[in-house]
Order: structure tokens, then C-alpha cells, then sequence
């Protein structure tokens, strides 16, 4: 029971007519006398009593009226403690490299037959960079010819903007949903190494392409990037 | 749109799984600790898109999440489950230990805030110490004989 009218909290002068003489779970009902003015203390009164019968709502505890829930709080400190856990393990699954750059992103592969390396990440960031390192096989280009080719698919590309490409191609062209960028090699190298600096355009999807270089090398290109 | 929704839930879940101390006492570290939060998030929000409308299109969705937030807040297992409860962590000049330390709080918070409100010296002049939902700690002192 309230012990006096300042024990009782500040509501709604509509809200708490309604509630304590049209609402019929009220323990002053009265549907007579809904709608009608009585005093604000009485209203209070009634309102604290029926806030006090609903089970957890409010409790009176030696005398001051608190909204207070022992349970739910032993309950809340549990999640919240569950909750700093599940930061703690997104945050060390960030460092293995889950998002980004780290051991379970970091991928380096090798194609068996001309030995050619790509060096890139499975998981990546929307609108953060992200490397394509292809260390190519030039000795096995056409005789003559000083140029070298690397495709990739245009719908692989459509989910990425290509900020630059080292060294810079001589003649990009796009052929058979491929684009193809064709780089001028030195006479006599074995080996030459591309870099292609691109920025994820879309999020939330799994990107896949084959890569495909002059001497026949092939690598897929898995990618998902995170919003 | 999606993405201040996105952001405003996260903050909140954050914030609401750091407990109610987090921000209340306001250090300069604090301080600090907010700006760096606010310039993340802004970075998260607005992107590389500087106009006006989206700026329009950002408040709004904010105003009307956070007016959404409100209304489910109307039910008071939804309002328990994004605010919390009060909690009673001083009774008769006796800290309780149990609740102090589910909610991070030590004695010395509690007798800063009995200073400061009433002016009260020793802990044993509290009759009633409540952490409040909004992480504030309200003191009613013991009544003078």
C-alpha cells in the first residue's frame, strides 16, 4: 500500500483513469463512474495498488516504491557476461582473420602444372582494399610475342572497383564475358609479377571467378565480403 | 536506411551488454572514448555520400527508430529487456556485495554520489542506495533522529 502521496509515481492523468475505472483487472473498477474526475490521489492510490497486485511491475520495499526485479537482474548479468564472451570470440576470430587479413583469409595458391602463384584473401571487407598477387610464368609465352595476357570474369569483376594494376596493362579488352589485360613483358623474363589493388563495391555475397593467365594457369577466385 | 537501423541496434546491443556503469561516469577518458565512438559510427553511416539527403534520410530513419524503440518500450518485457531494472544496492548503511559486483559498482561510487547529493559523509548514513535503469546511483539518506 502507498504510505503517502509522494510514494506514488508520476503518471498520466488520462492513462490512469482509464486504467483504474474502465480497465476491469483493476481492483477499483468502476464502470459507473468511468470517465468521471477524482481527485489525483486517489487515482495515484488505486493506480500504486494495481501496479503492486501485477506480479514484478512494481515492488514496494520497506516502504519506497521500486521497479526493481532481483531474478531478471541475476538473469540480465548472465547474458550480459554470455554477451562479453561472444565480443571476445568475434574479436579473436577478427585476428584469425575471419574479416580480413590473417591466417583464415590469407590464401596462397600455386598452380601444379606451371607452378604460377596467386596470393589473395577468402574473406574481405565491402569498401575495404584487397590484393590480387599473381607472380606469372612468362617463359611459356608464344615466341615473339612480348606481351603476356591475364583474364578475369566480368562478373566477377562487377563486384569490385579496380583502383590499379602494377605494372599497368598496355591494351585491356573484354572478350567472351572476360576482360583481358595484357601486359608488355621484358625479352628473356621468366618471371613477372602483377598486382591488382581492388575495393569490394558489394556486400554480403560469396564472389567466385576463375583467373585465367597466357600459360594456361588457372586459379578460383573465392571471395566473401562483409558489409 | 538499413544501415542506421543496422548501426543503432548494434549500438544498443553493445551498450546494453557493457552494462549500465559504462557511460554514466563521464572521465575524460570517457570522453574521449565517445568522440572515437562517434567518429566510427560516423564513418559507418554516412559512407562517401555527403548530401543533404542523406543526411535528411539518416535523421529521420534514427528519429523514427528511436520513436519505434519507444513504443515497443511500451511493453514492459521489452522495456526490461532494453533498459533494464532498478536495483536497490544499499539497505540500511549495508552495501550488498553480490549486486555491487554483478554491476561493476564499488563502495567508493556510492559514497561519491551520497556527497554529492546530499552531502552524506559515511555509507552507514544511506538508507537506501538504488542504481537506477539510467546507471545513475540515487541516494535517500537515513532519516536524522
Amino acid at each position: 500500500m502507498p504510505t503517502g502521496r509522494h510514494s506514488v509515481p508520476q503518471l498520466q492523468q488520462v492513462q490512469l483513469k482509464r486504467i483504474i475505472l474502465c480497465d476491469s483487472r483493476s481492483p477499483v473498477h468502476a464502470p459507473d463512474k468511468c470517465g468521471e474526475n477524482i481527485s489525483p490521489y486517489v487515482e495515484a492510490c488505486a493506480l500504486a495498488q494495481f501496479y503492486m497486485r501485477k506480479k514484478g511491475t512494481m515492488e514496494e520495499h520497506k516502504g519506497i516504491h521500486i521497479d526493481q526485479d532481483i531474478e531478471h537482474n541475476k538473469r540480465s548479468h548472465k547474458r550480459r557476461i554470455f554477451g562479453m564472451w561472444m565480443f571476445a570470440l568475434f574479436l579473436l576470430l577478427v585476428m584469425a582473420g575471419l574479416t580480413g587479413h590473417g591466417l583464415l583469409s590469407d590464401k596462397k595458391m600455386t598452380d601444379p602444372v606451371t607452378g604460377e602463384t596467386l596470393e589473395t584473401q577468402k574473406y574481405i571487407r565491402y569498401e575495404s582494399p584487397v590484393d590480387l598477387i599473381v607472380h606469372a610464368n612468362t617463359s611459356a609465352s608464344e615466341a615473339g610475342d612480348s606481351l603476356f595476357d591475364i583474364s578475369l570474369p566480368s562478373s566477377y569483376l562487377e563486384n569490385f572497383t579496380i583502383e590499379s594494376i602494377l605494372p599497368q596493362p598496355e591494351i585491356t579488352e573484354s572478350s567472351n564475358d572476360r576482360m583481358v589485360f595484357r601486359f608488355r613483358i621484358s625479352k628473356g623474363a621468366s618471371q613477372q609479377l602483377v598486382i591488382f589493388h581492388m575495393r569490394a563495391d558489394k556486400m554480403l555475397r560469396h564472389v567466385t571467378g576463375e583467373m585465367i593467365l597466357e600459360s594456361k594457369g588457372k586459379f578460383f577466385l573465392s571471395h566473401y565480403i562483409y558489409p | 536506411m538499413i544501415r542506421p537501423i543496422v548501426i543503432y541496434l548494434l549500438l544498443l546491443l553493445i551498450f546494453r551488454v557493457s552494462g549500465k556503469r559504462t557511460m554514466t561516469d563521464t572521465t575524460p577518458f570517457d570522453m574521449v572514448l565517445l568522440l572515437i565512438i562517434s567518429e566510427t559510427v560516423q564513418e559507418a553511416l554516412i559512407d562517401d555520400d555527403h548530401s543533404m539527403t542523406s543526411a535528411a534520410v539518416l535523421i529521420i530513419t534514427l528519429v523514427m527508430t528511436d520513436v519505434l524503440i519507444s513504443y515497443l518500450k511500451r511493453s514492459k518485457k521489452i522495456e526490461r529487456m532494453i533498459e533494464g531494472t532498478a536495483l536497490i544496492i544499499v539497505e540500511d548503511g549495508k552495501p550488498i556485495a553480490d549486486r555491487l559486483k554483478r554491476e561493476r559498482i564499488d563502495e567508493h561510487d556510492i559514497i561519491e554520489a551520497a556527497r554529492e547529493t546530499h552531502g552524506l559523509e559515511r555509507i552507514d548514513q544511506i538508507k537506501f542506495a538504488v542504481l537506477e535503469k539510467n546507471g545513475q546511483i540515487t541516494i535517500i539518506p537515513m532519516k536524522k533522529k
